[in-house]
């Protein structure tokens, strides 16, 4: 059996949320395409944002037969793709027809998260700063919140996807809004809280997506013991991620499997049943119009957390020189 | 015992795997032996907070929060400063949860 994906003309987090398989009959791709089993439609596509690209492209590198793609018609959009590098990570339309200009202050082309990176070296390092520095290369105080949020989310997939990632950004300068993305297309998010005992038991994408974006809680440790003596997870990334967005009134979406995750700002999370995504796509929205610096933000979510904890005992006194 | 996290200008810290391996081979082993470190965060404009919770946090939970007082924190800028404090934080409520 064939399936169809059907691009719309906007390829973005709306379109990944209802996006749906059609059945197909490959033999109308022609001779000797007989043997394809999944076939994306670009045809149509105008508008891509990095959620989407990032989604389609795990979505495809998640199939396992033969994948076809058709071109969208548009000029444009098919020069955007080219430029971003989803057809040469895909491997497919190598003809190209331009000279790349640097792409600073516009969007970062996308990259691919290897399970060759050495998390001990410096490659993650320089991976989000090339992201940071791109969508915002004039604009410390907003790069910082960039390389905070981007840091979290590489850290996320490296220590707990088992899998290949992709990220890439894009800067819009009419909202002069920031949209990064990173998707993988490993076990999802309930399949790695289920390494800890006090999870084995979950059975639910959404429940899955609720618990991951509480503090403290990781599938790399039982948070009954002591979780941080030997290991290098804390159990924080998704909730560092998620207050960051709530403070600076940005949006977080994040798929894994059947569910999806969105918040906007500080208002309560929604989680929903979605149509089935093959891994875990993780997409934040920043503002650059938001004026706070990274370290007062910290401070608030800091200050929250000890309230919410009840704690009197002073801190212990570090010495800073 | 000095420890130089990074000679390359206006670095952001991210890698919370970088953490763990200069917190195994350098900060635990010292202060096991009871000596004072110094941790220049020279070049340092940021760090991620999985980064500083690897660093920081797993430290004060494998020697003990007490052994904070062989670390001392050298040219931290106000966000970092902001991370150091929320991992001790962090740390502080855990060793009081475990207790």
């Amino acid at each position: 059996m064939a399936w169809k994906i059907n691009c719309p003309e906007e390829v973005d987090i709306n379109w990944l949320q209802n996006l749906f398989l059609e059945e197909f009959n490959p033999e109308v791709l022609g001779e000797g395409r007989e043997d394809v089993s999944l076939f994306i439609d670009m045809q149509n596509v105008k508008f891509c944002t990095p959620a989407g690209l990032c989604g389609l492209h795990e979505f495809i590198k998640s199939h396992d037969g033969r994948t076809s793609v058709r071109r969208p018609e548009k000029n444009n959009a098919h020069r955007y793709l080219q430029r971003i590098g989803f057809f040469d990570n895909l491997k497919i339309f190598s003809d190209k027809d331009f000279a790349s200009h640097p792409a600073s202050g516009r969007f970062k082309e996308m990259m691919i998260i290897s399970r060759d990176i050495q998390p001990r070296s410096s490659v993650v390092d320089d991976l989000c700063r090339d992201i940071a520095c791109v969508v915002a290369p004039d604009d410390r105080d907003f790069q910082e919140f960039v390389l905070f949020c981007m840091a979290e989310m590489v850290n996320n997939v490296i220590q707990h996807s088992h899998s290949i990632g992709v990220t890439c950004a894009q800067y819009y300068r009419g909202t002069r809004e920031v949209e990064v993305a990173i998707a993988d297309h490993g076990r999802g998010i309930q399949s790695g809280l289920k390494d800890n005992p006090e999870f084995s038991s979950l059975d639910s994408d959404l429940d899955a997506l609720e618990i991951s974006t509480r503090p403290d809680t990781s599938g790399t440790f039982d948070s009954s013991s002591d979780p941080y003596s030997n290991k290098v997870n804390s159990g924080n990334g998704l909730f560092y991620l998620k207050k960051i967005v709530e403070k600076c009134h940005g949006h977080l979406n994040i798929f894994s499997h059947s569910g999806h995750y969105y918040q906007d700002g500080n208002e309560a999370p929604r989680i929903q049943q979605n149509s089935f995504f093959p891994g875990t796509l993780v997409v934040f929205r920043l503002n650059r119009d938001y004026t706070s610096t990274l370290g007062d933000v910290i401070r608030e979510i800091r200050e929250e957390s000890l309230s919410a904890q009840q704690i009197t005992e002073d801190l212990p006194d570090i010495q800073f020189e | 015992m000095n420890i130089i996290l990074t000679e390359r200008p206006d670095s952001f810290l991210s890698g919370a795997e970088c953490a763990l391996q200069i917190r195994e081979n350098q900060l635990v082993p010292a202060i096991r032996k009871g000596q004072t470190v110094e941790v220049d965060f020279s070049n340092v404009r940021g760090t991620s907070q999985s980064w500083m919770n690897a660093f920081v946090m797993g430290t004060l939970l494998e020697c003990g929060i007490d052994s904070l007082r062989y670390i001392k924190f050298q040219h931290c800028n106000p966000l970092v400063k902001e991370l150091i404090t929320f991992s001790v934080q962090k740390a502080k409520m855990r060793s009081l949860h475990a207790a």
